[in-house]
């Protein structure tokens, strides 16, 4: 091998070190990394149970009733969705990490659903604990703000009112087809009174109106 | 010991139906076959009712509840108005074999026959308020039991779809008048719906409009 070959050898050696080491980094995700104040979440620390009107479409079904959302420890939460006359659809808990599926109407029992399931609510009530890189983009209108992130959930998108800090729209795209876009409207309560959720890739449309919190 | 264990876990079985009323106050009932008879009897003089509901959705491990509230008007044969008024507006009909739901202005319309689940409420609703369910030894088992001023018929569905999603419904029945007063849908979960039947008007007139959606 001649020396201008061997030069070659270990700069192509050095530049692959690099890619694999930053890509591991990339890859684990940080727990201790401080979260980002840029933005407040749909649901805060303070959130403690909320009550909404709920129709949730999966593909050509259409189901409707009422969804109960409850903190049931810093960083879990229990969601049961139930038609009007009370029959439960779903009883999932949440945490960051793992979900917990406690009842599910036979029909919906199904694992990609399920899975489909938890990480939309997941990302509807908790706060992305593994974010690496948040990166500001610039957009017009002054008043508004957006924040591109990547994490072991993902790649997202947020967008933030610039005087609240309140965030009013969330897109996450957890591989090329499975992406998800939230939409949150606020009134007086410090809660969500109105979410849309939509996953296109399994047709799914979740629409919540608050009644009570 | 081991004998022990089995005598022990025998005579479990053997009182646990009733130790479960007793909790209630409930005892087992001594003649079930003359209390569906008088059920029969009694329905069978209802044409109409009218009535208000509470509806409680108990989340057991939660220690919540999600309460709605609305009026419910029953006509013979098969007409049935559930209308719930809190906490929003949501109108279930059933009449002529078609299920009408009306739901933020927007009227979506179904064949009982055609779909399992409605065909379910179908049975669990007009079964209760006609006392037919007690007799449906095909779909239900069931075991009965009473107190001062109630009897309490416990059923366990044996068909699928139902008893993939309820483990038992218990219907109260007023000793005096016979009717339903209470109605609640178990489900594995421990979560648990009741639906109390509050002021009732019997065998008034009830207009066909009360069963369209306009």
């Amino acid at each position: 091998m001649t020396n201008s070959g061997s030069n070659k050898f270990r700069l192509l050696f050095f530049l692959l070190s690099l890619v694999f080491i930053s890509g591991g980094y990339a890859r684990t995700p940080d727990f201790t990394l401080t979260q980002p104040d840029s933005w407040k979440p749909a649901f805060s620390s303070t959130f403690e149970k909320g009550l909404y009107k709920t129709r949730l479409e999966i593909g050509k079904h259409k189901l409707s009733g009422m969804m109960f959302m409850k903190r049931t420890s810093d960083s879990t939460f229990r969601v049961v969705f139930a038609n009007e006359i009370g029959m439960t659809f779903f009883d999932i808990e949440i945490s960051a990490v793992s979900a917990t599926v406690h009842a599910i109407f036979p029909s919906m029992d199904k694992p990609a659903l399920l899975k489909t399931l938890e990480q939309d609510l997941r990302l509807m009530l908790i706060r992305d604990p593994f974010i690496t890189k948040i990166m500001p983009c610039k957009i017009k209108d002054e008043s508004k703000r957006t924040y591109k992130t990547k994490s072991s959930w993902g790649k997202a998108t947020y967008f933030v009112e610039q005087d609240s800090q309140r965030l009013y729209r969330h897109k996450s795209a957890r591989s090329m087809i499975n992406r998800t876009e939230i939409r949150y409207t606020y009134g007086d309560p410090k809660i969500p009174v109105s979410i849309y959720l939509v996953n296109p890739t399994i047709r799914i449309h979740l629409y919540m109106n608050l009644l009570n919190n | 010991m081991s004998k022990q264990r089995c005598l022990l876990a025998a005579l479990l079985l053997l009182f646990m139906p009733s130790m479960v009323f007793s909790q209630q106050g409930f005892t087992p009932l001594k003649d079930p076959s003359a209390f569906k008879k008088r059920v029969a009897e009694s329905s069978s003089k209802i044409f109409s009712i009218e009535s208000t509901f509470i509806q409680e959705k108990n989340l057991s491990v939660l220690s919540e509840k999600i309460i709605s509230k609305g009026k419910f008007y029953f006509r013979k044969e098969k007409s049935l108005r559930w209308e719930y008024t809190d906490p929003y507006k949501y109108l279930i009909i059933l009449h002529d074999d078609k299920f009408l739901i009306k739901d933020e202005g927007k009227v979506s319309k179904f064949d009982v026959q055609s779909n399992k689940m409605f065909r379910e409420i179908n049975t669990i609703f007009l079964g209760c308020v006609q006392g037919t369910l007690l007799a449906d030894e095909k779909r239900f088992s069931s075991t009965f039991a009473e107190n001062n001023s109630s009897y309490l018929v416990k059923l366990k569905p044996l068909e699928t779809p139902m008893k993939e999603t309820l483990k038992e419904i218990w219907i109260y029945f007023g000793k005096t008048d016979l009717m339903v007063s209470k109605l609640e849908m178990h489900e594995y979960s421990e979560d648990y719906t009741n639906i109390s039947f509050t002021v009732k008007n019997i065998n008034q007139t009830i207009t066909d409009d009360k069963f369209r959606i306009k």
